[in-house]
């Protein structure tokens, strides 16, 4: 049940599909989704190459959870070496893609090489097939769905947008129109590829010894531990929630990260969202349903979430909810990365006002604003630049210093001066910017942790990548707040055997170490770890965060300590007997 | 004594959905803590509280005309 | 007599109906087998929320020539051993709901296995007006 042993590996250069068994030890080592995929490129791409290369592979990977009853077990990962930013990167994505790959007979999908014209690959259980995509080349996601579900019927589909064809390094992968693998320019590796869209549907079951007591026994953690108080937050309201507790704590990015704080939060947050909702959606095998479906007399989409509020409205200075879902329409069917795109804008915004560069667009320019998904997704006029990233306009025209990057990836919305952990969350997640990896704002700009200290810091963002690294490696959902201990005694059922806390705990340890060791062999060090200097020098001006910054010497002491308990040198660099102690 | 309560997303059920109620302490000085329970949400619920745009403790007291929020748990970002 | 009744305007399209049901009447999870048929996917329009459940009109039992499928006390029984693979009931069921399999077929049985794992009531039982 946990795993089918079965990999699928298509090469587009050569037009051939072929299965080969799942390795189980790696499989044991790694679990599955984000650290077993990782562990395939690890071993798989040559140190190097260019991520938009048929040398680059782009792998879809299930977990031991996917496809059984378990909450919350509905994600995927989709992983490759990113476009963005030359690391390792692995996305999530939900919806029901995940199941459905494995109903039809597979733990992973590894996709290889080029195909020389545009194809979708249509997985049938056991036929596999590539087909042409030539009539959906140039079209959005959604229509590309459509245009699939009208051929095939009741399939489901991952695809990507123009940005992906144009390998835009913010471009993401869609599936059911709303749901991306959103980061780090994973669409762009299909587009390379020549790869419009997979499609998968499978009529296989999963079969356990005893099912009815396994499913009783998840209907009561269920009951006890996904339905509950902390958790109901995704079911009422979703992650626009957010929206009040960044304001109230000063770490909404707003006007390009100069302040932590909107004044017009109250229109674009979860009170504004729940007016215009009209439906909740689920991912699969998920009770939380944090996808809410909006429509309004001019738009209907699902979202948007808190990031495309935070990097979207608050950070351009966009306050008209409207353009707001207008705007994530827009990138989910072009498939642009709200974050990255939002955040970018929002640096041209900048760029513009202060004179450096002038790119035609001003905070709160809705007009504007609503034009750049399509002139970045086609690489038109002023859309041409800004779709490279921040970090590439930057380099050409300045303004490095509030560029708001790591690694290359724009920066997501929790404000680091705020939430001092956050900083180090995204100095030190694998894929460059990134709030998935460790989330500790929760914690701390949101709970009774002091936000404006270093100590302890470390060890907490350590701990909480080691987890969510087991989680998305599981795959459980980020939107379960479920302990290691709730997740070992899951994965006993599942696995059919003891799996304790401290083995999860040590999967994810490992599963990080593999990540940092891939980044290393592609030359990444210490000095890549860094955040921009506004984060260091320009201090915030409203609200909770008045007068903070995250003080440069705080942050490398920070940056020492962590390394340190991470069993890492001082230039980051992972130490032998790191790698011996887990086995890498 | 009374204070002004305002609570966030998924909390308002404690208080039959309304979005601010005028709340009678039962006793002056009370506690944050003591207000949650008179109101039954239990702790788990909450992020913060603020009370008079501060976020404070649970062992914060209470003495009457206070504007107090509370937020609700969050995971994931 | 109660039978199954669907809300959808509840109704979140997780599917755990699905596995819940597959989990018990056939030993895996398998949305597919369900013996129930809840959709919640875009169109070209919007979100389509659609539920196909056993409303117990008997029509499978007065269809079936053997009498394989057996109504008592308001509720459907299958005998596998008189069955003669014949697909009628699963023709003529107006909800599309009896699952052909390999060998015989699945009517819902009333197990409650969905309304048990059904997250936001969507799915309940209630009586049939007739």
């Amino acid at each position: 049940m946990a795993y089918t042993g079965k990999v699928l590996r298509v090469n587009l250069s050569t037009g051939k599909a072929e299965t080969e068994a799942l390795n189980d030890k790696w499989a044991k080592e790694y679990l599955g989704g984000k650290g077993l995929s990782i562990k395939y490129l690890y071993e798989e791409l040559e140190p190097g190459i260019d991520p938009l290369s048929e040398k680059n592979k782009l792998v879809l990977m299930t977990g031991p959870i996917t496809g059984t009853i378990v909450p919350n077990s509905g994600k995927l990962a989709v992983a490759a070496k990113s476009p963005a930013t030359g690391t390792i990167l692995d996305c999530s994505i939900g919806g029901h893609f995940a199941p459905q790959l494995k109903y039809a007979g597979y733990d992973a999908v590894i996709i290889e090489g080029k195909s020389n014209i545009p194809v979708y690959l249509f997985i049938d259980d056991d036929r596999v097939e590539l087909r042409s995509a030539a009539d959906m080349w140039g079209k959005g996601a959604h229509e590309t769905e459509h245009m699939i579900s009208d051929r095939l019927g009741e399939v489901v589909t991952m695809a990507i947008g123009q940005a992906g064809e144009n390998l835009l390094p913010m471009s993401c992968i869609s599936t059911e129109l709303y749901r991306q693998a959103g980061r780090g320019g994973i669409g762009a590796v299909m587009g390379s590829k020549n790869l419009k869209a997979v499609s998968v549907r499978g009529s296989k079951g999963l079969k356990a010894p005893d099912i009815r007591k396994l499913s009783a026994a998840l209907n009561k953690i269920k009951k006890e531990d996904t339905l509950t108080e902390d958790n109901m937050w995704a079911y009422s309201d979703g992650t626009p929630m957010i929206v009040d507790l960044s304001q109230q704590t000063g770490i909404l990015p707003t006007r390009n990260f100069q302040e932590g704080t909107f004044d017009e939060f109250e229109k674009v947050n979860s009170e504004a969202v729940k007016a215009v909702t009209k439906a909740k959606k689920a991912c699969f095998a998920c009770p939380l349903a944090c996808g809410k479906y909006v429509e309004t007399g001019t738009t209907r989409v699902e979202g948007p979430e808190y990031e495309t509020i935070a990097l979207c409205s608050s950070n351009c200075g966009i306050s008209d909810l409207e353009a707001v879902l207008e705007f994530n329409r827009l990138c989910d069917d072009y498939c642009l990365d709200t974050i990255s795109a939002g955040n970018t804008i929002a640096f041209a915004m900048e760029m513009t006002e202060k004179g450096i560069h002038d790119f035609g667009i001003r905070f709160g320019d809705v007009e504007k604003f609503l034009q750049m998904p399509e002139l970045m997704s086609n690489k038109e006029g002023v859309g041409a630049d800004l779709s490279q990233g921040v970090s590439y306009l930057a380099d050409k025209y300045g303004g490095k210093e509030f560029a708001m990057q790591v690694k290359k990836l724009e920066i997501p919305g929790y404000e680091a001066r705020g939430s001092w952990s956050m900083g180090l969350a995204y100095g030190t997640a694998d894929r460059g910017a990134c709030h998935l990896r460790a989330w500790p704002a929760a914690v701390e700009a949101f709970g009774d942790i002091d936000p404006f200290t270093i100590e302890g810091k470390a060890e907490l963002v350590i701990d909480m990548q080691n987890d969510n690294s087991v989680k998305f490696s599981a795959i459980f959902c980020d939107f379960w707040a479920l302990s290691t201990e709730r997740m070992a005694e899951i994965l006993s059922l599942i696995l059919e055997r003891e799996v304790t806390a401290e083995e999860l705990t040590t999967i994810g340890d490992r599963v990080y170490c593999l990540a940092r060791l891939f980044n290393e062999r592609e030359g990444f060090t210490r000095k890549d770890d860094g955040l921009p200097e506004r984060i260091h020098k320009d201090e915030l001006t409203t609200g909770a965060t008045k007068g903070k910054l995250l003080p440069k010497d705080e942050y490398d002491k920070m940056l020492s300590e962590y390394y340190k308990i991470r069993g890492w040198d001082e230039d980051g660099k992972v130490t032998a007997d790191k790698k011996a102690a887990l086995n890498l | 004594m009374t204070v002004k309560l305002q609570l966030k997303g998924p909390l308002k059920k404690y208080a039959n959905n309304k979005d601010l109620v005028e709340v009678k302490l039962e006793a002056t000085p009370c506690t944050l803590a003591e207000l949650l329970q008179q109101f039954n949400i239990p702790a788990s619920a909450i992020s913060f509280i603020t009370v008079n745009e501060q976020k404070k403790g649970l062992d914060a007291a209470l003495n009457g005309g206070e504007a107090i929020v509370m937020y609700p748990r969050v995971a994931g970002g | 007599m109660k039978a199954l009744f669907f809300h959808a305007e509840k109704c979140i399209g997780c599917k755990l109906c699905h596995l819940a049901c597959t989990a018990q009447n056939e030993g895996e999870f398998n949305p597919r087998l369900a013996r129930l048929k809840i959709t919640s996917h875009y169109n070209r329009e919007g979100l389509v929320v659609k539920g196909q459940t056993c409303d117990l009109c008997l029509s499978c039992v007065e269809a079936c020539p053997v009498d394989a499928i057996v109504e008592k006390n308001g509720r459907l029984s299958f005998v596998e051993e008189l069955c003669t693979d014949c697909a009628l009931c699963v023709d003529i069921c107006p909800n599309d709901v009896i699952v052909k399999k390999e060998k015989g077929i699945g009517v819902c049985v009333q197990c409650r296995s969905c309304t048990n794992w059904c997250p936001t009531e969507a799915l309940t039982f209630e009586e049939v007006s007739k």
